[in-house]
């Protein structure tokens, strides 16, 4: 069974900016639950978007469950929440859904039963009908529900949570343990430690586009202390 | 091909909602109004226009020309460079769709509806026509096919200059020059091609001539350009001396721009 992903020797440079990432090697596992922690511009979001191919590596390489991520059969069975999301701000949130159902190969009527429940699971199943009506943490829903729309195997999520108040936070927990619980990998980048350690068991710390920890919650924090002062001593330690 | 048909109706669907469609829908409407009211003065018609020309033929070539060619630019100058500026095509791309099926997809939306208002204004005018008592018949089929043919092809070049260029106005500016250009570097490339000038000066404006898009001319176009007695636009169209050497360059030049768009669409990061 191969790995859900396996990155080698990733390197992405930007042309404009002195961030990105400088060699990280790194295996995430079929079915765990996996935290990619950093600062602000430590390249996350960058290590999510070549993940997904949306960013070309400089070098390196990446494979999805064996496949490269440069192609796009390699996406399919895989949900992606940015950091930023943006829908088209004319369609209805079930037009959203239906669009990206049909992305991944869904129609009639089982597209139809996923998009009620998927709605109803994140409390817009009485939504506006335009997504221009939506506020931030409503758009960050809609993510969420188009992101596990058909059961993907991996389930991309970037701060996953920004915007959201405490019941909508909750909310996406709860259906991050859902999609463990049926056995599919999720991959998070989020800032609230707390969150991670709440619900991963494999933890990897990047700092300035390297490496710095990577392993499980238990082997990564001691007895006595928590995920924080780990990810700071850690990260203070690197230095600038 | 399902992928690229899905996303071409998105595209139809962000158009009609964004009420472009409804913009030149009531511009045509008002323009029936318009050419119904002249075909049936016909004092008005003689003055204006000359019975000579004929209303419907005058209109066909120009007004309503325009009136699509503004449509083409609206419906593309936002195909890449906006969705790809704020983050709405990394949902899309982050799904199993390749970079060409999205260029493609965007591409097919804007073309449709292009050659849907070619479709309207050709019942349109036919219905003109037959107030009128005249009876153009396939010329003028022929000649909307033509138009619908050249329009496309401007589609691709706003959608190319939208994937060189992020703002959509810049976008259009360019796109409408590039496509607009074609006489004039044809009437410049006359002067080269009877030997009236030559060295560097000849061969920039040789390499700008093959660059420029060759559109299509329609029969019922070159009558007028013969009874208008415009000789220049005349000699332009006998630069390329059979009809289907003219579809073969712009067949070539439709596919050149639609291969650049997916190149640079490849290259755009997210």
């Amino acid at each position: 069974m191969p790995p859900a992903v396996e990155v080698e020797s990733l390197v992405k440079h930007y042309r404009r900016s002195r961030r990105g990432l400088n060699g990280i090697d790194l295996t995430v596992g079929q079915g765990e639950v996996f935290a990619l922690l950093g600062p602000n511009g430590a390249g996350k979001t960058t290590f999510v978007k070549c993940l997904l191919g949306l960013l070309q590596p400089t070098s390196g390489s990446i494979s999805l469950f064996g496949d490269a991520a440069g192609n796009p059969a390699a996406r399919r069975g895989v949900g992606f929440v940015p950091e930023t999301p943006r829908f088209p701000d004319f369609l209805s949130p079930r037009e959203v859904l239906r669009l990206h159902g049909r992305l991944i190969g869904l129609e009639g009527g089982d597209l139809n039963r996923m998009i009620d429940e998927r709605l109803e699971a994140v409390d817009l199943a009485d939504a506006p009908n335009r997504v221009r009506a939506f506020s931030k943490g409503m758009i960050r829903r809609l993510a969420v529900a188009q992101a596990l729309l058909g059961n993907p195997r991996l389930v991309v999520l970037d701060e996953p949570t920004a915007d959201l108040d405490p019941l909508g936070r909750r909310s996406v927990r709860n259906q991050i343990a859902a999609v463990k619980e049926r056995g599919a990998t999720v991959i998070l980048n989020s800032h609230l430690l707390s969150e991670v350690e709440r619900l991963c068991d494999h933890v990897a710390i990047v700092h300035k586009g390297r490496l710095l920890a990577d392993g499980g919650i238990d082997e990564l924090v001691p007895e006595g202390q928590d995920l924080e002062s780990v990810f700071v001593d850690l990260v203070e330690g690197a230095g600038n | 091909m399902n992928t690229v048909l899905t996303i071409a109706r998105a595209s139809i669907t962000e158009h009609v909602r964004r009420r472009l469609v409804l913009f030149f829908g009531v511009l045509v409407a008002l323009a029936a109004v318009g050419l119904i009211y002249v075909s049936l003065s016909d004092d008005l018609t003689s003055t204006l226009l000359g019975t000579a020309v004929g209303i419907a033929t005058f209109f066909s070539l120009t007004l309503l020309q325009g009136l699509a060619t503004l449509a083409a630019v609206a419906v593309s100058m936002n195909n890449i460079g906006r969705p790809f500026a704020d983050g709405e095509a990394m949902l899309i791309l982050a799904r199993p769709v390749a970079r060409w099926q999205y260029a493609l997809g965007r591409l097919l939306g804007s073309a449709a509806l292009v050659v849907a208002l070619c479709l309207l204004l050709v019942v349109l005018l036919q219905g003109i026509n037959l107030i009128e008592g005249r009876n153009l018949g396939m010329d003028l089929w022929g000649h909307w096919a033509t138009q619908a043919f050249n329009l496309v092809l401007l589609v691709a070049i706003t959608t190319l200059m939208s994937a060189l260029f992020g703002n959509p106005i810049l976008a259009a500016f360019v796109a409408f020059f590039v496509y607009a250009s074609s006489n004039f570097v044809s009437t410049l490339y006359l002067l080269v091609d009877t030997g009236r000038v030559g060295g560097v000066p000849g061969a920039v404006v040789t390499a700008l001539w093959y660059l420029t898009p060759k559109t299509l001319i329609s029969p019922l176009a070159m009558e007028r350009i013969a009874e208008g007695g415009n000789l220049v636009g005349a000699s332009t169209m006998l630069l390329i001396p059979s009809t289907g050497a003219r579809v073969a360059w712009s067949l070539a030049y439709l596919a050149a721009t639609v291969a650049l768009t997916f190149v640079l669409v490849q290259r755009k990061e997210l």
